[in-house]
C-alpha cells in the first residue's frame, strides 16, 4: 500500500517538475484594438507594444498589423495570440506602402516609404500611448491618432 | 562406453534470436550517443570556421586599414554604357565572402576572380569577360558548416535580375552570412525609433555602395567600417552570422519546399537585414523569434538550441534561440549606442 502510495506522490511529482519545466515564458493574454487615424481606419500600420519594466523592457514584444478596418490582433509567440500581461508603450508606425517592400532591388528589404503619420507615434521612449494588459480582460485597445 | 542421449552441438533458435535482440538493444541505446557526439564535433569544426573568418576579416583590416565590406556594389552614372564601371555589365557586385580569399589559403582561387566585374560575370554571357562565375563554383570548405545537410554537394542555381537577366548554376554554397542591418519594416519592433536609417543601424561588416548610379537604387553611397567606427565596441557587434542549410529552405527543422538561390559564396545576397519571425513554425515578421526560425534571410544554424556568432573582436560565440530579440538587435548594431535599453550593455548569455 505505502510503495503504491510513494509511487503515486513520484509520478505526482514528475507531473509537477515537468509541467514547470516549460520555458518559463509569461504566456500570452488575448489582446487587440482599433487604430483609427484622423476619424478613418488605417490599415497596414505597424503596432508594436513595448514592454515596461526593468526586467521586462528587453522581453518579447507583441506585434500586429492592422487590417484593412484598422483592426488588429497582437502576436507574440504564435499568430494572433495575444500579449503577457503587464505595461505597455506603443509604437505605430503607417509607411505608405507595405513595410516590406523592397525599393534598394540589389539587396534585401529597403525603404517601406515615408510615414504617413511623420513619425509622430513612432519612437518607443516617451510614447504617449500607454496600455496595460490585464487577465481580466477585455485587452480591447481603441486608438484613436489626431 | 556411454553416449551421451543430448549433445549441446549449436544454439538454439531461440538463445539467437535473444542475443540479436540484446545487442540490437544496445546498438540502439549507442546510436544517439554517437550521433550527438557527431553533431558536437561539426558544431565545433562549425565554429573553427568561423573562427577562421573572424581572423580572416582582421587580416584584411590590417592590409586595408577597414573591416571587409558586406556586400560591395559599384554602380555608375550611366549603368551598362562604355567607362562605367563593371562595363559591359551594369554595375559590379560582390559577396561579403570573396574578399576574405586570401586570409584563408584560397589565393589562387582569388586570383581566379576578377574584381572589377560582378561576381556573375561570365564569357558565357558576354564573350571575352572573365569568367567569375566558375571561381563562385570552387568549393570552399571555411565556409560550409558540417553540421548542414548536404555538406559540399549543395549547388546554388538561378538568376539575378539587374537590368537583365544574369543566369548562373552549380555555385558552391556558404552556411555564413553577415546580418548586416534592420530592415526599414522592423525598427520600432527592435526599439528604434521610427524613421531610422537602415545606414544608422548598419553592422560592423556594412555595405560598400559607391558610384554614381547608387543613389538611384534608394540608398545612400557607404564605405566598409574601420574599427574605430564600431562604436558599440567590437566584442558587443556581431561580424558573422550563420544562415545554413541554403538552396534548400528551411523553415523550423524541417525542408519547407521552397529553394534559395542566394546560397552561393559568392553571390551579393549572403547579406540580410533583420527582421525575425514570429515562431518555428510561422514566418510572420517582424517577430521575436530571431534565431533558427527559417533560412530565408534570418539567423539559422542546425545547432540544437542556437547559432554561432563570430563576433567583430574575434571570438566565437554561441548565440542561443531564446535571446531577447532587442538585445540581438543591439548586437547586430555597430552604432546603436544608447538608442535602445539592451543597447547599452547587450549580452549573449
Amino acid at each position: 500500500m505505502s510503495s503504491w502510495t510513494g509511487l503515486a506522490a513520484l509520478s505526482g511529482l514528475t507531473v509537477l517538475v515537468l509541467g514547470c519545466s516549460g520555458d518559463g515564458r509569461a504566456p500570452a493574454l488575448k489582446a487587440g484594438g482599433k487604430v483609427v487615424y484622423q476619424g478613418k481606419p488605417a490599415n497596414g500600420a505597424l503596432v508594436v507594444f513595448h514592454p515596461q519594466g526593468k526586467d521586462r523592457e528587453n522581453g518579447p514584444k507583441p506585434v500586429a498589423t492592422t487590417a484593412d478596418d484598422g483592426s488588429f490582433q497582437l502576436t507574440t509567440y504564435n499568430e494572433n495570440d495575444g500579449a503577457p500581461a503587464g505595461d505597455y508603450l506603443a509604437t505605430i508606425v503607417w509607411n505608405q506602402s507595405g513595410s516590406k517592400t523592397p525599393k534598394f532591388s540589389i539587396s534585401e528589404g529597403g525603404s517601406g516609404g515615408a510615414d504617413k503619420l511623420g513619425g509622430k507615434y513612432g519612437n518607443p521612449k516617451g510614447s504617449t500611448l500607454k496600455f496595460a494588459v490585464t487577465s481580466q480582460g477585455p485587452n480591447d485597445f481603441a486608438i484613436d491618432l489626431k | 562406453m556411454i553416449r551421451s542421449t543430448h549433445v549441446r552441438s549449436a544454439f538454439t533458435l531461440i538463445e539467437l534470436l535473444v542475443v540479436i535482440a540484446i545487442i540490437a538493444v544496445l546498438v540502439g541505446l549507442l546510436v544517439p550517443a554517437v550521433q550527438k557526439v557527431r553533431e558536437a564535433a561539426n558544431r565545433m569544426s562549425c565554429s573553427n570556421n568561423m573562427k577562421q573568418l573572424g581572423l580572416a576579416a582582421h587580416n584584411y583590416a590590417s592590409g586595408f586599414g577597414f573591416l571587409p565590406p558586406d556586400i560591395t556594389v559599384e554602380i555608375g552614372a550611366s549603368p551598362g554604357a562604355p567607362g562605367n564601371p563593371g562595363f559591359p555589365y551594369p554595375g559590379i557586385a560582390h559577396s561579403p565572402q570573396v574578399n576574405l580569399l586570401p586570409y584563408i589559403e584560397q589565393e589562387n582561387l582569388f586570383k581566379l576572380y576578377n574584381m572589377q566585374f560582378p561576381w556573375w560575370s561570365s564569357p558565357l554571357i558576354v564573350p571575352g569577360t572573365p569568367d567569375n562565375q566558375s571561381a563562385c563554383q570552387s568549393v570552399v570548405k571555411t565556409f560550409i558548416c558540417p553540421s548542414s545537410p548536404g555538406g559540399a554537394e549543395r549547388k546554388a542555381n538561378g538568376s539575378f535580375t539587374f537590368g537583365a537577366k544574369f543566369p548562373f548554376q552549380n555555385f558552391a554554397v556558404t552556411d555564413y552570412a553577415v546580418c548586416s542591418s534592420i530592415n526599414q519594416g522592423s525598427v520600432t519592433f527592435f526599439g528604434y525609433p521610427s524613421g531610422t536609417k537602415t545606414e544608422t543601424l548598419y553592422s560592423a561588416m556594412q555595405p560598400w555602395l559607391k558610384g554614381a548610379g547608387v543613389a538611384a537604387l534608394g540608398t545612400t553611397a557607404s564605405n566598409p567600417n574601420p574599427f574605430g567606427a564600431i562604436i558599440d565596441g567590437t566584442t558587443n557587434t556581431i561580424l558573422m552570422c550563420e544562415d545554413a542549410g541554403r538552396p534548400t529552405g528551411f523553415t523550423g527543422g524541417t525542408a519547407d519546399g521552397t529553394t534559395r538561390s542566394d546560397a552561393g559564396w559568392g553571390n551579393h545576397e549572403n547579406s540580410y537585414g533583420l527582421d525575425g519571425a514570429i515562431s518555428k513554425t510561422n514566418r510572420g515578421s517582424p517577430g521575436n523569434c530571431v534565431v533558427n526560425c527559417h533560412n530565408d534571410n534570418e539567423t539559422f544554424a542546425f545547432h540544437a538550441g542556437g547559432a554561432n556568432h563570430v563576433f567583430a573582436d574575434g571570438s566565437v560565440r554561441f548565440v542561443k534561440e531564446s535571446i531577447s530579440p532587442t538585445t540581438y538587435a543591439a548586437l547586430i548594431t555597430a552604432r546603436g549606442s544608447g538608442m535602445t535599453s539592451a543597447e547599452v550593455s547587450p549580452s549573449t548569455d
